[in-house]
């Protein structure tokens, strides 16, 4: 009994060394995150009040939920909101889908040649800005001297103008969005592979699965707690639009807004008084929802399987 | 057998190539518009192949060469400096967290986590940067104040719960502290995850303007990408310099190459990245790992 | 755990409290000027940065500045256009100590910068720091710097008369099948009658036919800036964009809504089915002032008698036949492009009054032009009493110039040098030309928009959603214009404009004019 008690309390003790070693590690961090993003998070407040430079954050008249009138009393909220988080599901379904098709095709390449140029250039959409992919959106789609016209007319198909055709859009868009971020989600992909030791595809070679089962039963599952965990992340900003996309893309062409306007680029149009009140009000809604969902998610991972949650 | 895998290679390594064509002609048709003359973007639109090869936009951005290096060298040094710094906070901050004994991890994710979603907004954090901690105006604001992201660490974190628990355990039999298994063991085996998210992290520094934009006065710490967006504002204030005093008649205002310009500043920011990323890639190889383990 | 992690958000409260507080408090300004006393004054300003020679230059205007005001010192800071609202809002929060400051064009809402604080009211200071810019500006000139009745600005005058509105097209053209004495004549019918718009409109589309025939229609109309035309003359501002005051009835109008954008609604659908407008005006999207470059055959813009015409033929390589629509000039009621104003955090305004002083009087002009202009036989070359010819640059000094800032950033641009850019007597003449202008009887108008300010915001959004209607490339436009018409009402133009009306109604009542 004594020696259980001893070797117990040793072992309590080992254990509470062995976190207050992690946690000297995790100082660093946690001193950054409480100044940098802690300490100013107070000032969200000006959502609830009309900012006045003489009067600080602190000071300024107290106005409750008139700032979240701008967008909730909006005639366009729901549009808004259905076009916002409509788009951002697709986006990470599909942008999952595709990245880790691009990262398992990627994977079977040996030779370092091929695969350091195949990943360059899918690497290059990051470094132009939604400006000049605008630039280049226009190049492919100007109902004129598009190429995608050009294209068509190549093959007797009839150009059309897709600056005025609503239809188009949602495609226009996922394509576009798709192709500047695939080459980066790969990459954190491939680099996941990286993990996996070639012992165990030897091994189920020998054991006689083919390629498909190998990717199925190796691969894949070696995948799930990356995508899992970074798809969770993603669901705190669905009903937050990336602004450079629907503003730069479409032009800011009026008739498109009903597929192409999304909360962040209405909020840019309305606010050219530079209301700061009204902006921090709509973040706090976007980042409020966003932790409700993320929270949900969690929950619904943690019934299936629950290593994978992100807390 | 061999036969088989040949042709699923080709024809894998075809479809790739055709994929990658969606990515080079844009990179191409940027590096061509910048050569283009101004007038012949607004007469025929832009285009990937210029009529008559111009180096106008280039001259206009190398127009003062000093200003240019000066850029160079300050976004070097904190890009550079910054990522290393931020890697190291991050993968400190990520490895407690992948360990499944460690009391605490389910409160500090979510301490991390919750940054992600909420901020004060600009006029706090600004308010916070130059008023209490002085780095307004600074080199260090381009390093202190992005030091750390709930994204990466997250992606650093679950490469290293892939990491096989085996090894701390043998790492404490031995007498290692945690720091020392960390530095030692952990932080060699995590070649792949630390060089991809040290690569993102550059190239996020690297393309930063905002920064400049808010916090810098100083003309001789703008960041690149800064110092070619205001040539850009430059270009495009002096073409509409008639809505604010009207009346001016001067035709020197026409030959600034506005648009041009836009893409050679893409080319000449874009170039560094394009060469400093195949030595990232050096390390997205296979088999780092195993021998590790085994060992 | 949990209890730490309260402890925890405790300590985070009471230090960001104590943060916020010490953000928010506000110091002492001296009321009164001590002559003696020694000031160093901030001025933030537009310009193209710091230059070779800034410091040089400043420091002799520093020397120089004591002959007129002892004690006294200025640092400048220069900040480049584009970043200057933002720049000026972070300033404004972080109470960064500024004195002098610009603003204008690129501030987002001079009206909401007032209701914020980030300027000091200026008529008493004016009236016993600065008595001479009372005696030398035009009477009307500080009433476009006012709001809730007091003054907030000192507008940089330049040109504030608006002029007739131009047409500009190729000469050879013009000459050949415009028959402008009928258009000139037709828009002055329409002042008096309405229906006279559509005649007028298709005097233009004679002369578009003409072209299209004979194969010269190149890109067509410039969309961009004629739109412009569905305006009244006497249309004045009300500073809420899309709300306009018809001052002959002094009612305020919903522009959209008003009879005069239908009309153009209408004919520039009609001119877009025949082909006079680009068939892809609509991904062009193009707004801007350099439509000649971008092939369009006819433009508008402002329009001034003496000048335009050469001007305009310089600047685009082709003689260009300008003449206006109209030959009204009116001060109107709008927002000065540029001016000059005291922060809230100045602690001497009236030092500081003081020196905005000499940068828009006649006593000053030396100090004025010096700054704008550098040292004599440095950056400019003196060429008779009044005229210089600056070196290194023609209109517009850049980041590498070794010294030059704007005038019109500075101060009162009448007093400024003549350049090699400026036509003989350019100054006298613009001012000929404003003292002639009718001063519309709603100048020195500024709502209170803090009620509406939402419905602002969404009238705004709503607005751009349907702005192609005006470049006449929608298929189903009247559609479309009843749908926008429906929007406008449910996003509240009737309420703004209601309300706005009546503030309208009783700032007349007050200033009996």
């Amino acid at each position: 009994m004594e020696i259980a008690k001893v070797a117990n309390k040793k072992q309590k003790r080992k254990h509470k060394f062995l976190n207050f070693e992690l946690t000297t590690l995790t100082l660093p961090g946690i001193i950054y995150f409480f100044i940098f993003c802690y300490l100013p998070m107070f000032g969200a407040i000006i959502a609830f009040k009309k900012y006045n430079y003489a009067n600080g954050i602190l000071g300024s008249k107290w106005v409750g939920l008139k700032n979240f009138k701008f967008f909730f009393s909006s005639q366009d909220a729901w549009r808004l909101t259905r076009n916002t988080v409509g788009y951002n599901f697709v986006f990470i379904i599909l942008g999952i889908i595709c990245a880790v098709i691009v990262a398992l095709f990627l994977y079977e390449i040996c030779e370092r040649g091929w695969i350091k140029f195949f990943q360059t250039s899918m690497i290059l959409p990051t470094f132009l800005s939604w400006v000049i992919v605008g630039y280049i959106s226009y190049i492919v789609l100007n109902p004129n001297l598009g190429i995608l016209n050009q294209f068509l007319r190549f093959f007797r198909f009839s150009g059309r103008d897709w600056y005025s055709d609503t239809n188009c859009w949602p495609v226009i868009l996922t394509v576009t969005n798709i192709w500047k971020n695939v080459g980066i989600d790969s990459i954190v992909y491939y680099a996941a592979l990286m993990g996996i030791s070639s012992e165990l595809y030897e091994a189920a070679e020998i054991d006689g699965a083919n390629k498909v089962q190998q990717v199925l039963n190796i691969s894949i599952p070696h995948l799930i707690p990356i995508i899992t965990i970074l798809g969770i992340l993603k669901v705190g900003n669905i009903f937050r639009g990336d602004f450079g996309l629907f503003y730069q893309i479409p032009r800011d062409i009026g008739s498109l807004y009903n597929v192409t306007d999304v909360i962040d680029t209405y909020l840019f149009r309305g606010l050219r008084n530079g209301d700061l009140g009204i902006t921090s009000a709509v973040g706090l809604f976007q980042s409020f929802v966003g932790l409700i969902l993320v929270v949900a998610t969690n929950l619904i991972v943690k019934k299936i399987s629950p290593e994978n949650t992100l807390f | 057998m061999i036969k088989k895998i040949k042709i699923s290679d080709i024809i894998i390594k075809f479809m790739f190539l055709l994929f990658s064509l969606a990515f080079i002609l844009p990179i191409m048709t940027v590096f061509g518009i910048s050569l283009t003359t101004e007038s012949e973007i607004i007469e025929k639109g832009y285009h990937m192949i210029p009529a008559h090869i111009d180096f106008t936009a280039y001259r206009y951005v190398f127009k003062n060469p000093q200003t240019i290096i000066n850029a160079y060298k300050v976004t070097i040094f904190y890009s550079f400096f910054g990522t290393f710094l931020s890697v190291i906070v991050m993968a400190l901050m990520a490895y407690p967290l992948s360990r499944k004994g460690y009391k605490y991890r389910k409160p500090i994710m979510f301490y991390v986590f919750f940054t992600m979603l909420f901020s004060g907004g600009l006029i706090p954090t600004y308010i916070l940067n130059t008023q209490y901690l002085q780095l307004g105006n600074t080199i260090w604001i381009y390093i202190f104040p992005s030091l750390a992201s709930a994204w990466y660490i997250i992606i650093i974190r679950t490469f290293f719960q892939g990491l096989p628990p085996e090894l701390a355990e043998s790492a404490k039999i031995d007498g290692c502290n945690e720091w020392r298994t960390f530095f030692q063991i952990i932080m060699p085996l995590s070649k792949p995850v630390l060089a991809t998210v040290s690569f993102l992290v550059l190239l996020g520094k690297w393309n930063d303007w905002q920064t400049s934009l808010i916090y810098i006065r100083k003309s001789e710490l703008y960041s690149l990408q800064y110092l070619l967006q205001k040539l850009m504002d430059e270009a495009a204030l002096i073409k509409n310099i008639m809505q604010i005093a009207p009346n001016i008649g001067d035709s020197a205002s026409a030959n600034v190459p506005a648009e041009s310009t836009r893409f050679a500043m893409c080319i000449v920011a874009t170039g560094p990245m394009l060469v400093i990323f195949p030595f990232f890639q050096k390390y997205f190889s296979k088999g780092l790992t195993v021998g590790a383990v085994k060992g | 755990m949990k209890i730490t992690g309260k402890k925890f958000i405790m300590c985070l409260s009471v230090l960001l409290s104590i943060t916020l507080i010490m953000s928010s408090c506000s110091k002492k300004v001296a009321q009164t000027d001590n002559k003696g006393e020694n000031v160093k004054l901030k001025w933030v300003c537009t310009g193209a940065g710091k230059q070779k020679d800034s410091d040089a230059v400043w420091q002799e205007f520093n020397t120089k500045l004591k002959d007129y005001l002892p004690n006294t010192e200025v640092e400048i800071e220069i900040i480049p256009g584009g970043n200057f609202g933002e720049r000026w809002q972070l300033m404004m929060a972080s109470s960064e100590k500024v004195d002098i400051a610009w603003s204008g064009y690129a501030i987002p809402s001079f009206i909401g910068e007032v209701e914020k604080g980030a300027y000091l009211p200026l008529d008493k200071l004016i009236q016993e720091d600065a008595p001479d810019i009372l005696k030398e500006f035009p009477d009307w000139l500080l009433e476009l710097g006012k709001v809730n009745g007091e003054v907030y600005c000192i507008p940089n005058y330049q040109i504030m008369s608006t002029s007739p509105f131009g047409i500009h097209t190729k000469k050879e053209y013009a000459d050949k099948y415009m028959d402008i004495g009928a258009i000139q004549a037709k828009y002055n019918e329409w002042a008096a009658n309405s229906n006279a718009g559509k005649e007028l409109y298709g005097l233009f589309e004679n002369y578009f036919k003409k072209l299209k025939d004979n194969g010269l229609i190149n890109k067509g109309v410039g969309v961009g800036t004629i739109k412009g035309f569905s305006d009244k003359a006497t249309y004045d501002s009300t500073t809420i964009t899309g709300f306009s005051i018809d001052t002959d009835t002094k009612q305020v109008i919903i522009d959209d809504m008003s009879d005069y954008k239908k009309l153009w609604y209408d004919v520039a659908a009609d001119w877009y089915k025949k082909g006079y407008i680009r068939n892809d005006i609509l991904s062009e999207n193009v707004d801007g002032i350099d439509e000649a470059e971008k092939g369009y055959i006819l433009w508008g813009h402002g329009y001034y008698d003496k000048t335009s015409e050469s001007i305009e033929s310089t600047k685009k390589g082709f003689a260009t036949k300008v003449f206006g629509l109209g030959d009204k000039y009116y001060i109107k009621n709008n927002i000065p492009a540029t001016s000059t104003c005291i922060a809230r955090t100045c602690e001497n305004p009236a030092r500081a009054m003081k020196v905005i002083e000499l940068m828009n009087t006649k006593k000053g002009k030396d100090l004025y032009n010096m700054l704008v202009y550098g040292l004599e036989g440095k950056h400019y070359k003196k060429v008779s009493d009044n005229r210089i010819e600056t070196l290194g640059y023609v209109t517009y000094a850049d980041a590498d110039s070794l010294y030059g800032l704007n005038k019109w950033a500075i101060g009162n641009t009448s007093n400024a040098y003549e350049t090699q850019v400026d036509p003989e007597g350019y100054a006298d003449y613009v001012r000929s030309l404003d003292d002639n202008a009718q001063i519309l009887p709603t100048v020195g108008f500024k709502p209170d928009v803090s009620d509406i300010s939402v419905e602002i915001a969404q009238v705004a959004t709503v607005t751009k959603e349907y702005a192609e209607l005006s470049y006449g490339a929608l298929p189903n436009y009247q559609e479309v214009y009843s749908e926008y018409m429906e929007k406008l009402k449910t996003a509240g133009a009737l309420k703004i404009r209601d309300e706005l009306q009546k503030q309208l109604d009783e700032w007349l009542q007050k200033s009996k004019k």
